[in-house]
């Protein structure tokens, strides 16, 4: 009988607590970097109360009953603390619930804060969930468990049922009936013939104005938008390409971090951040690439020409482009806006918006819908 | 299990029965995966209900994140059930063989141990389907009421306490009125009490245990190695934990002092306390460089007094605040009492959010009025607080 991984269920139901502190993820807190980063591990901390099973604790912390600590002097595998609860080693000692006086700290790699917190703008901005999936084996890893543990044994279930359920529920869930049974999974769930995705290689570039005109309230919503493309992105393409660039009167590449935190200083020259955007797409061949452009256009009088230029040769690397324009002011049209708005009506490949806290939704909405379909996956 | 292993197995046993005079019962050695020794260790046991503290317990053993390499476990039963990890060197499994050999003969002869059921590896799977099947009936609530006990018991239980002071234990006072409680809390109640007090000894003759084990390992395979292999069993004798080394040490000296029959009468009757109390010599303290660091990070070898007071209360305490419940009051008003007598350095601030987080569990088992009471060692009369179930904080009376 295969054995349930008792262990994995309840990290699995440790993991989901966790998580329910996405709330409190607010991309506000990027900002303030220094308070929430790690410098040494690079790690996003919160503080919590609840991750560990809540007891009394002392003012004083790590005294645990006040009592002075023992240490061992010659302790060689340790810091020399006498660590009396020791649950390693050999015998384990407890029913788990030694670990409340430790400091109750939710740690992510930047990574895991950026799934987190896009899922938590996804539901924020009530988004849609994609009804197809791109890759074979994605199985609903929570379902999974909840299932072994409702029915406590594999012996005890009724294979047959399961399968019919199994099935139904997977039309159900995917509406498709494009599916192969994974034999590894007991017949418990349906896989999705995979689509072969993964040679597409793309390009994804996103370049954000941070000149003085762009305030912290327009540079939080670049983020968010950007947080939210990614959402969609990753279910297409699984090992893209991303390069963040900002520019002011000069153009930079930049890390994720630095692209999340940046504060706007400075004059703005649009053919800085578009020429680095094409240089640096010229080391990509073969790919497909999708350029993002965040500004609020007001360019430099004496950049517009190059700007122009630029854009027209981007224009013909990529496959898609799309300029975001922030603090959008219809009275006073830019000559760069007004160029390009003229190239949209020419050409499909360039999209043009208005960017605000409803275009987002509406923006990805067409993006997923009209452009999805356009899309090479 | 390898059939080579088996043979050293019968070996190591007719050394450990017939000329060290140990007396266990059975044991089953299971060659198990990392990752399933990962889970008994953070569950305490194989099958048992789950919640996601063990999860987080995992998730150390299994993604390295714990102390230490485990190279085994055993279970006090009768079998006693010893898992080896697959991992292990062929001598690793050898040291651990002999180690679980000393376990067992302790489990089956120290006081201790021997009240407690000796069935509970099929008992806890019994709990743990049960559990399942309540959490397809009651959803989230039976989590949410695994968290309050654990978070309690785990606060609360300790059976050095003497049974007429059980009444005052703020876990016992619970299940004592756990009369009015649904079906299923009473079951869970009774499930998590009879858990804990099957694990409390293991916290309680901690060193105890795991100094013989060590020490009877020690001579089971100081008989049975050739240079080659003591020398292995050198290296990996000097990276064991502390508390090993501190329990052998005492029974070395007792055995040097007093031979080893009196090391088998030790055995039998000791808990921690007992343990360290009558036999931790200030000769120990210094060879193992026990102390205490003083403010500029030096380390100055304790008195053997103050080693002692420590570890009594490390034992007594499990390293948290106790809460004691005012039963006379509790019994006229209705009302739960508690109360907390600071010492000095022991200051507990109620209002702090981790501590409320803590009422918080006491009243989803209590669901009625909690008054808390703290005295200060100065003050004669207490500081009274009250939880608030509405937002969820303590308010000052």
């Amino acid at each position: 009988m295969k054995r349930i991984n008792r262990g994995k269920i309840a990290e699995d139901a440790h993991e989901k607590l966790k998580r329910s502190f996405k709330d409190k993820i607010d991309l506000d807190l990027l900002l303030q970097k220094e308070k929430f980063i790690d410098p040494e591990t690079h790690k996003i901390k919160f503080e919590t109360d609840n991750l560990y099973l809540p007891r009394p604790f002392l003012k004083e912390e790590g005294n645990g009953n006040g009592s002075k600590e023992l240490v061992f002097g010659d302790c060689a595998d340790c810091d020399g603390t006498l660590n009396i609860p020791d649950n390693g080693g050999g015998l384990d000692n407890s029913a788990g619930a030694e670990s409340s006086c430790e400091v109750n700290y939710v740690e992510f790699s930047l990574e895991e804060f950026i799934k987190m917190a896009q899922e938590f703008l996804i539901e924020d901005l009530k988004l849609p969930e994609l009804n197809f999936v791109m890759t074979g084996g994605n199985v609903k890893e929570d379902r999974e468990y909840d299932d072994f543990s409702r029915f406590g044994a594999l012996d005890e279930l009724d294979i047959d049922q399961t399968f019919e359920d199994s099935l139904v529920r997977h039309l159900s869930e995917k509406r498709t009936g494009a599916c192969i049974l994974d034999p590894k999974k007991d017949g418990w769930y349906w896989n999705e013939i995979e689509k072969k995705v993964s040679d597409v290689m793309v390009l994804e570039e996103y370049v954000m104005d941070i000149s003085g005109s762009i305030n912290p309230e327009t540079s939080k919503l670049i983020r968010k938008t950007v947080f939210c493309l990614w959402y969609y992105l990753d279910k297409f393409y699984q090992k893209n390409e991303r390069k963040y660039i900002f520019f002011n009167d000069n153009a930079k590449e930049v890390t994720l971090e630095e692209f999340l935190s940046v504060e706007p200083v400075g004059g703005t020259r649009l053919s800085e951040g578009i020429k680095l955007g094409y240089e640096i797409s010229q080391e990509y061949r073969d790919y497909n690439k999708f350029f993002f452009f965040f500004s609020d256009l007001d360019n430099s009088t004496n950049d517009d020409e190059a700007a122009y230029e630029y854009i027209e040769r981007v224009l013909e690397e990529f496959d898609y482009i799309y300029i975001a324009r922030v603090n959008p002011n219809k009275k006073n049209l830019t000559g760069f806006y007004k160029y390009v708005e003229k190239l949209s009506r020419d050409n499909a490949k360039i999209y043009i918006f208005d960017l605000n806290e409803s275009s987002i939704k509406e923006m990805l909405l067409y993006f997923l819908g009209q452009n999805g379909q356009k899309i090479k996956y | 299990m390898d059939k080579k292993l088996n043979i050293e197995i019968c070996k190591l046993e007719r050394i450990a029965k017939e000329q060290l005079g140990l007396d266990f019962y059975p044991i089953q050695f299971n060659l198990v995966s990392p990752g399933y020794i990962s889970q008994i260790a953070s569950f305490g046991l194989p099958e048992r209900f789950i919640h996601w503290d063990f999860g987080r317990e995992y998730k150390k053993f299994n993604r390295g994140g714990g102390d230490m390499k485990i190279l085994e476990l055993v279970l006090n039963n009768n079998p006693a059930y010893a898992y080896l990890s697959k991992d292990n060197t062929y001598n690793e499994n050898l040291f651990v063989i002999a180690h679980v050999m000393g376990h067992a003969d302790f489990f089956k002869n120290n006081g201790n141990f021997k009240k407690l059921s000796q069935n509970m590896v099929d008992k806890a799977a019994v709990n743990a389907k049960i559990v399942d099947m309540l959490r397809v009936e009651y959803g989230e609530k039976i989590d949410e009421y695994l968290t309050s006990l654990l978070s309690v018991a785990s606060s609360s239980i300790n059976s050095l306490q003497y049974e007429y002071k059980k009444k005052e234990n703020l876990f016992y006072y619970l299940y004592g009125h756990a009369g009015k409680n649904e079906c299923y809390q009473k079951f869970l109640f009774d499930m998590i009490k009879e858990e804990f007090e099957y694990f409390d000894p293991i916290y309680r003759a901690q060193i105890a245990n795991e100094g013989w084990a060590t020490f009877a390992e020690f001579n089971i395979l100081k008989e049975y190695f050739n240079p080659q292999q003591w020398w292995d069993f050198a290296r990996n004798f000097g990276l064991r934990p502390e508390v090993y080394k501190l329990g052998f040490e005492i029974y070395n000296s007792i055995y040097k002092e007093n031979g080893w029959g009196k090391c088998l009468d030790v055995r039998m009757c000791c808990d921690d306390i007992a343990f360290v109390q009558s036999y931790l010599s200030q000769n120990i303290v210094n060879m193992l460089k026990m102390g205490f660091k003083k403010d500029s990070g030096k380390l100055e070898i304790a008195n053997i007094d103050d080693v002692i007071s420590t570890l009594v209360v490390q034992k007594q305490t499990k390293g948290c605040p106790i809460f004691t419940v005012d039963t006379e009051n509790s019994e006229k008003s209705g009302s739960l009492y508690i109360f907390y007598e600071c010492k000095p350095g022991e200051e507990l601030d109620p209002l702090n959010p981790r501590n409320t987080a803590f009422f918080k569990q006491i009243y989803n088992l209590w669901r009625n009025d909690i008054i808390f009471e703290i005295y200060y060692p100065d003050s004669i009369k207490g500081k009274e607080y009250l939880y608030d179930p509405e937002d969820k904080i303590m308010r000052i009376l």
